[in-house]
Formats: C-alpha cells, sequence, structure tokens
C-alpha cells in the first residue's frame, strides 16, 4: 500500500512539473504553425526579341535566365501576408487574374491552392506546397497583342518578426 | 662513479669506509621518525574539544568545516521531503520518468506536423492534367512514386490545366523555384507539348 502511495505520489510529482512545461510548448507550437508568410507576386513581360533586363527583375535573374526569352520587364508586382485561411488576389495584365489561398501556414511550409483566371476561366487550378524560401514561376498560356508573354513569379518570404 | 664503485668493491679501506658512510645516513635518516613516532597524541583532540566546550558552553562549534552535500543530493532530498515521508527511492524516480515520458510523448504526438502521417498513408501525389484533345473532357491523372515523396523545395499535390492546354514542370533546384509552363496544345509554343514531368 505504501509501496503504490510513493509511484502515486512521484507520478503526481511528475505531472506537476512536466505538464506546465508541456502546455507552454504546446501553445508555442500553436503559435508558431499559425505564422503567417509573405507572398511576392510579380508579372514579368517577357520577349523574345533582344532588349534589356529591367533591374526590378534582378531577383528573379537566375530563373529567367533559363527561359527562352530575351528582355524582361516587370509590369506589376504585390506583396501580401498570408496566413492559413487567407487569400491574395492580383490583376495580371491581358485579362487575367491570379488569387492565391493558403490552406496552410507553417513556420516550414506554406500549402497554396492558386487559380489563374483567364477571361472569368481557370486555365490552371493547382494545389501547391512551398518551403518557405522557395518560389514558383508561371508562364501563361496566352500571349498578348505585341507577341511577349507574361509569366507570374510567386516567391515565399520570411514574415518580419 | 662507476669507476670509484669499482675501485670500492676491490679496496677493503674504501669498501670500510663506505659501508660506514651508509650507515651514519641510515641512522640519520631514521632517528627523526622515531620521535615522532615516540610522541603519544592520543589524547590530544579529546583534550582540545573538552578545553572548547568548556568556552562555548553546550553548543560545541563544528570543529571541521562539513563537506556539502552534492545539487544533485540536495535536489533528490528536496524531492523527497516535497513528496512525503522517506527518501528519494528509485521507485519514486522510475514514476517520475514514466510520468514525464508520457506527458512528452502527448505532447510530442499533438504537435507532430501532419505531413508526415499524409505522406505516410497516401504514399502517391496525383497530377491531373486536362486533355489536349478537345473532344475528350476526361482528366488524365499522372501519379508520382512514393520514391518521390522526399522533401522537395515546391511541391505540386494536385494541378488542373483547362482543356486545349498543355502544362510542362520542372525544377530550378539552384533557386529552389518550380516552373510551371503553360501552353497551347496546338504546340505553338513549341516547349513540352503535352509533357509532365515531376523530377526536372
Amino acid at each position: 500500500m505504501c509501496r503504490i502511495v510513493n509511484i502515486a505520489s512521484a507520478g503526481l510529482l511528475g505531472l506537476v512539473f512536466i505538464a506546465p512545461a508541456a502546455i507552454v510548448v504546446s501553445v508555442a507550437n500553436e503559435a508558431q504553425a499559425q505564422e503567417s508568410a509573405i507572398l511576392k507576386v510579380a508579372a514579368v513581360l517577357a520577349m523574345k526579341e533582344r532588349g534589356t533586363f529591367d533591374p526590378r527583375l534582378e531577383s528573379l535573374r537566375a530563373d529567367l535566365r533559363s527561359l527562352p526569352f530575351r528582355s524582361y520587364s516587370l509590369l506589376a508586382s504585390r506583396s501580401c501576408a498570408v496566413s492559413s485561411g487567407e487569400q491574395c488576389g492580383m490583376n495580371i495584365p491581358a485579362n487575367r487574374f491570379l488569387q492565391i489561398t493558403a490552406t496552410e501556414s507553417t513556420p516550414n511550409h506554406l500549402r497554396l491552392r492558386l487559380v489563374l483566371n483567364h477571361a472569368n476561366r481557370a486555365v490552371v487550378n493547382a494545389d501547391l506546397k512551398l518551403s518557405r524560401n522557395a518560389g514558383i514561376l508561371i508562364k501563361s498560356n496566352s500571349r498578348t497583342h505585341g507577341g511577349s508573354t507574361v509569366l507570374i513569379s510567386i516567391k515565399t518570404m520570411p514574415a518580419p518578426q | 662513479m662507476r669507476s670509484a664503485a669499482k675501485h670500492a668493491s676491490v679496496c677493503t679501506s674504501c669498501d670500510s669506509l663506505v659501508t660506514s658512510s651508509q650507515q651514519l645516513s641510515a641512522l640519520l635518516r631514521t632517528a627523526v621518525t622515531d620521535r615522532v613516532a615516540a610522541v603519544d597524541v592520543s589524547g590530544l583532540w579529546e583534550s582540545i574539544e573538552a578545553e572548547l566546550d568548556k568556552d562555548s558552553g553546550p553548543v560545541a562549534r563544528p570543529l571541521r568545516p562539513r563537506k556539502r552535500p552534492s545539487v544533485g543530493r540536495r535536489f533528490g532530498e528536496w524531492l523527497g521531503a516535497l513528496a512525503g515521508d522517506g527518501a528519494f527511492s528509485p521507485v519514486r524516480i522510475g514514476a517520475f520518468a514514466a510520468t514525464a515520458a508520457a506527458v512528452a510523448l502527448v505532447v510530442n504526438f499533438q504537435t507532430t506536423d501532419v505531413e508526415t502521417s499524409r505522406v505516410g498513408s497516401t504514399p502517391d501525389s496525383s497530377v491531373r492534367m486536362s486533355s489536349s484533345s478537345s473532344s475528350s473532357s476526361a482528366s488524365s491523372v499522372v501519379t508520382a512514386s512514393a520514391a518521390r515523396e522526399r522533401v522537395r523545395p515546391v511541391r505540386i499535390d494536385s494541378m488542373e490545366v483547362a482543356e486545349g492546354h498543355n502544362v510542362t514542370t520542372w525544377m530550378r533546384p539552384k533557386t529552389k523555384t518550380r516552373v510551371i509552363w503553360i501552353g497551347d496544345s496546338n504546340g505553338a509554343e513549341g516547349i513540352g507539348v503535352n509533357n509532365l514531368s515531376l523530377d526536372r
């Protein structure tokens, strides 16, 4: 009987010591899991003709270099902070609209639902999982009247502390 | 030194001189220790204590500095006192550890990333791509094997592209960027006609 009481008291003591720490850790993880991320969306006009490289696209140079275009210029850009369940939309030139919905946001990755509409018709509907420092580059289907192509870049950036 | 020793071994007078010197040296060494051993100090400590008791009354001061118990021992004693009577026994330590482990396990299960279990339960990820032929409305499904389900900077869980278009996708590992290339099904774009690649 005494032995059982001993074990029970020690177990109780363990709960007293560990449970608050566990609750703190759990709350901290919960807070981290819901933290927001910043999406940087840019619409880029790409042309086959030789031309200039827009200096504002310097951060995308490594990605754009491999594509079969010779000149690039920034059409529009937008940054939006999203957390789980939030949306971010952007008008893309040539009658297109990009809608991004964050379905999950953790310290390590983001899950996004990405819908690219063209003339009120969904051209692409994708569910993606991105690491925090990763990005997507979309070449949309249709060309502008000048024969240029619109590229859409989506980069995830860490949220400011 | 060696030649002197060699000579002393054959010369009788020198040998006697060396022997007498050794005897003198031994006598000097042992004389002091013998004297010290002869002193009787058996009652010395008791008499000192008795004198101290006389001066300080019934409460005697500690004569030697007591060794402080270790931090672990003091913590154990404190825990033992906190838990109840008796020492902090191995049984209690075991129970404490078991409870702590159980709580840690529960917390771990609650905070585990869902991704792990999801990958385990559905090994195949599917990428849907609508058929490029305008007559067919059914979507073709491309499956990626479980081996590809490793951690990647960008992973496509599913993707649908409108009819009349095709899609090619590849990864740029250096910049951790996935390129999604949408083209017209008539091949006017000239790149990635009806080709979906997750590995590139």
